[in-house]
């Protein structure tokens, strides 16, 4: 079945020139645009990340930016075996097997991460309490009715 | 089993009863009153398609009594006729036609423009439909569900339960929604045989069959709304096989209306389903065969059927006892209450027959407004709804092939019988001289006719009477005109309770600041304003006012949009999105900017601060965050300029600190940065503010000093906190949307998109002032000036009254509009009403007086007051 978790994490959001962004092996998953990325690191980790992130960046392009977007954005994951049925529920969106797309789930605007284990979505904190409570009716449903 | 309480009066309960059977077999024959005429109406098609049988139970209104299974206990209301439905004085409209004319609304009480309030109020008063509740608890929420399946078959007939079952039996996720219970509105014989047979089939073949559920629209996607069984489904199918059936036709002669009129299929149903007579003495007025098994029905419940009228070859196969007349058609049904006799027309001549029933089976309408409004969708008929009168092998087949994706063969049915008078539509009480008189008066085509006539917008959404409005048109027009087509048919399909309809309403996303539960705790009163959910009032809005004024009031302002801008082109790029001047802007100043669109119209307007690096912080209006972020995006792009825009609105919050004891409190609050009390115009600073980062916004939207303090978002509620404390011995307070409406208009402050038309230039606004027109380029530059040369034609004014102004009032000048309100406030510190409204020039000069509703209007210049700084 499918499990929906709200996820603690950090957000970092990186501007930067294209080819600075390939440099980054966090970003490769999470491009959003070519110019644009997003990094998730657990919350411990996001100090050193940042500034790694912005040297690596920087040697290529002075003008990127490095901000901390993790109050932005709020987590969670979908786990479980019907973790990609379930997800193709709440969104049209086309769901790599691993890698990042950005577009609407349930209608909003999003990122989605995909790893091994899980999905993750993110979402604007400005719609996270919205979000949350529509998934936590619709993945339930869904359940039922593949039961 | 029990017993209904019907106005009052016990009404045994049998079982498999319908509220309709049973009252019926009480002995009720009028069951409501007409919306316009307040004519009786009695039980007619039992099938759910038209609007006479609508009775109130248990407070709900608008149950259809035909469809719903009776209960002990019930409460049921007959609506439409005062004092009641049985003696109703208001049936007096019925003698008032000419009083009443069609498309009344148009011709009547409009002059003097005083009488149709009056009017209005008494029409409402006396239309023959029920009430909606306005007082008592609310009804419960409905639930909303989502299911997304392979096939959806809506209809639980023959065709609709073979369609599933062939779906279901291939390994598709079948479900099946039938308004009533499968195979409940037919008698025992050979189609409930057959529909038993079938609904077996569905099961064992995986079928989920949800009865008692009604689809009402195919949306595009395509996605099915079905209401029923205390919950609203979405179900979002990949295919869907509509089964809806045929309805019989509804013939139009003078008096089809009385009680005792029938469709054939209903008076079989009450006969063969419920055990009910619905006539001792019937006559029945036959083009079809089925006419026959009706005959039959009514004979073995112990109606006595004196005679049978159609054609020749139908009438060979009459039972003894029953007078065939051949090629006989009705022309008037005769009755007061109810139908006492028919007159027919014979090829010998006219007849009258005393009867107290007229039962009709002239052919079949398909009841096809879902598969019509399908459109593109991915939906097949079948069975009647594509082939009406089909036989059961055949709709049966029919059901099969849709399910595996094939086409129906599709038959037409025949012109609708249309007489010279009688009723056409029930729902809505059009004639067909109604239909005369508006034809007369130019209104020719199906969808003009239905506008101004109302015909087929009632409850049956002309599932009755579309077919006769569209042979009305086609007998009008000239021989070798087309074919009328059908009115559009618009969800929804069938009458829907208001509560189903909201079921799912909080499924509207909804953005929250990080302050959304602090507003709570303080008792805001929320609302929507756009996507945010946003505080209006705590409390009193003149007090949250005169804090503002006289102390110090804190609004959440986290749903501000706001941009940073970096890179090597950022300057450039601001310099062309904003008419302002900006590369004279030195770090830690800010100016008022507007966006402009390339035709020089305004897009939106805000702050622009100059950072350090070369960077820029932009905000923009609460609802056009979204769009100013594509639109910056989109110049960068088209002017390959190298930038980062990044939307911080969501990572940030924000909290207004206006009032004169804004500069105290903040003394009191500020642990590092400048004194921000003394922040000029157009200044900001970085500070930290009770332990939060912030950057500090002078401005001036409120009037008087103001500071806005831009921070992250996790830090809004520890700031906010800090704020109301450190302020209460100064009288800080939260204030809403409510006071922040009459704070603005007191500086005369339009809000874009509701003070604004789409086609407002700066100078419209009174904002010419912030278009630096020597810039040698912007965004819509070249516009202004075309646009600039000519006359101002139309301008935003501010207007002050002693009586009250309402919102979206015309304002009016010697009978003629010249301009509108748009927006109104009451100051109690100015102690007048003051508003902001678009004004037309008058042979080339604005009034300097209007009358907005009736009430005398000074134009005057804004801003009204002058509450310094700002």
């Amino acid at each position: 079945m499918a499990e929906l978790r709200r996820r603690a994490c950090a957000v970092i959001a990186c501007y930067a020139r294209p080819e600075a962004l390939d440099l980054l092996e966090e970003a490769s998953g999470c491009r959003v645009a070519p110019d644009e990325a997003l990094v998730v690191v657990d919350e411990d980790a996001a100090g050193p990340a940042r500034a790694r992130i912005h040297r690596t960046l920087a040697g290529v392009d002075p003008d990127a930016l490095v901000l901390d977007a993790t109050d932005g954005w709020t987590a969670w994951s979908l786990e479980g075996a019907d973790a990609r049925v379930a997800f193709e529920r709440l969104s049209d969106l086309p769901l790599p097997t691993s890698g990042a797309v950005a577009g609407a789930v349930l209608g909003i605007p999003a990122r989605v991460l995909v790893t091994a284990g899980s999905i993750l979505v993110l979402v604007t904190s400005a719609e996270a309490a919205w979000w949350e409570r529509t998934a936590r009716r619709r993945v339930p449903e869904l359940e039922e009715e593949l039961r | 089993m029990g017993h209904l309480d019907v106005d009052g009066r016990p009404v045994e309960v049998r079982p498999g009863d319908t509220i309709a059977s049973a009252m019926f077999r009480a002995g009720v024959r009028t069951f409501t009153r007409s919306l316009k005429y307040h004519r009786r109406r009695g039980l007619y098609c039992l099938s759910g398609d038209c609007p006479n049988c609508l009775v109130t139970v248990d407070g709900v209104p608008g149950v259809r009594a035909c469809e719903t299974p009776a209960a002990d206990g019930q409460r049921v209301r007959r609506k439409g006729g005062w004092p009641s439905v049985e003696r109703d004085v208001l049936a007096v409209a019925d003698h008032l036609h000419a009083l009443l004319p069609v498309g009344f609304y148009s011709k009547t009480f409009i002059r003097p423009r005083w009488a149709w309030s009056l009017a209005e109020r008494a029409i409402r008063s006396v239309t023959g439909v029920g009430r909606l509740p306005t007082t008592g608890p609310a009804p419960e929420a409905v639930p909303l569900r989502h299911r997304r399946v392979d096939v959806l078959v809506i209809g639980g007939g023959v065709a609709g339960l073979a369609a599933a079952a062939q779906a279901g039996a291939s390994g598709a996720r079948v479900l099946l929604v039938e308004e009533g219970r499968v195979g409940g509105r037919l008698a025992p014989g050979p189609v409930r045989d057959r529909v038993a047979t079938l609904a077996d089939e569905a099961r064992r073949a995986g079928v989920e069959v949800a009865e008692g559920r009604t689809a009402v629209g195919i949306y595009e996607g395509p996605l099915v709304p079905v209401v029923g069984g205390d919950e609203t489904l979405r179900v979002e199918p990949n295919r869907i096989v509509v089964a809806t059936g045929a309805v019989e036709e509804h013939a139009v002669f003078v008096g089809n209306d009385l009680p005792g009129v029938w469709l054939g299929r209903g008076a079989a149903r009450l006969a063969g389903v419920h055990g009910v007579r619905p006539a001792e003495r019937a006559v029945v007025w036959a083009r079809t065969a089925e006419a026959l098994e009706h005959v039959r029905a009514l004979r073995e419940i112990g109606t006595e059927v004196v005679a049978v009228c159609g054609p020749a070859g139908l009438l060979t196969q009459l039972p003894d006892g029953v007078e065939p007349i051949v090629d006989g058609e009705v022309v008037r049904a005769v009755g007061r209450r109810a139908v006492e006799a028919v007159e027919l027309r014979t090829p010998e001549g006219r007849r009258r027959i005393a009867c107290d029933g007229l039962v009709v089976s002239l052919g079949r309408s398909p009841r096809d407004g879902l598969l019509r409004m399908a459109g593109d969708e991915p939906a097949v008929g079948a069975g009647e709804v594509v082939a009406p009168g089909c036989s059961l092998d055949e709709a049966e087949a029919s059901g099969r092939r849709a399910a595996a994706g094939g086409r129906p063969e599709a038959t037409s049915c025949g012109r609708a019988r249309l007489g010279s008078d009688g009723i056409v539509c029930l729902c809505e009480d059009v004639g067909a001289a109604d239909l005369d008189v508006a034809w007369a008066e130019g209104w020719r085509s199906v969808e003009i006719l239905k506008r101004y006539t109302t015909a087929t917008m009632g409850p049956c959404q002309g599932a009755l009477c579309a077919p006769a409005l569209a042979a009305f048109v086609e007998g009008r027009r000239r021989p070798t005109a087309a074919a009328a087509e059908r009115p559009t048919a618009r969800p929804p399909a069938r009458p829907v309770p208001l509560a189903a309809l909201a079921a799912g309403v909080d499924e509207l996303p909804e953005r929250r600041t990080g302050l959304h539960d602090r507003h709570l705790a303080l008792g805001a009163r929320l609302g929507r304003s756009g996507a945010w959910l946003r505080p209006f009032r705590y409390g009193d809005p003149d007090e949250e006012v005169r804090a503002v004024r006289e102390a110090v009031g804190l609004l959440d302002v986290g749903t501000l949009g706001r941009f940073l801008i970096a890179g090597p082109h950022a300057g450039a790029l601001v310099d062309r999105v904003l008419c302002c001047r900006t590369d004279d802007l030195a770090p830690g100043r800010s100016r008022y900017a507007l966006a402009l669109d390339p035709g020089g119209y305004v897009r939106d307007d805000g702050l622009l601060c100059a950072l350090e690096d070369g960077r820029f912080l932009l905000t923009s209006t609460s609802g056009g965050a979204d769009a100013m972020e594509a639109w910056l995006r989109d110049v960068a792009d088209r002017g390959g300029l190298r930038v980062h825009v990044v939307n911080q609105t969501s990572w940030l919050g924000g909290v207004l600190v206006a009032g004169p004891q804004a500069p105290t409190l903040l003394a009191r609050v500020v642990e590092r940065g400048p004194d921000l009390g003394s922040l000029p115009p157009g200044a900001h600073a970085e500070a930290v503010v009770a332990g939060v980062a912030c950057r500090a916004l002078r401005t001036g939207f409120v009037g008087g000093y103001a500071v806005e303090l831009h921070h992250r978002r996790a830090a809004s509620v520890a700031l906010w906190d800090a704020l109301l404390v450190a302020g209460r011995d100064l009288g800080a307070r939260a204030f809403g949307l409510d006071a922040l409406d009459v704070l603005r208009l007191e500086r005369g402050h339009p809000y874009l998109g509701q003070d604004t038309l789409p086609d407002d230039d700066p100078r419209k606004l009174g904002l010419g002032w912030a278009v630096a027109l020597d810039k040698p380029a912007f965004v819509g530059r070249s516009a202004l000036v075309r646009l600039w040369a000519r006359p101002l034609e139309r301008r935003l004014v501010g207007v002050r009254a002693d009586g009250p102004l309402a919102r979206g009032a015309p304002f009016e000048l010697d009978g003629a509009v010249v301009g509108r309100l748009t927006s109104a406030a009451r100051s109690r510190r100015l102690g007048a009403w003051i508003g902001l409204g678009w004004l037309r020039a008058v042979d080339g000069a604005f009034p300097e007086r209007v009358r907005v509703a009736g009430v005398s209007a000074a134009v005057v210049p804004i801003p009204f007051e002058e509450a310094g700084g700002g």
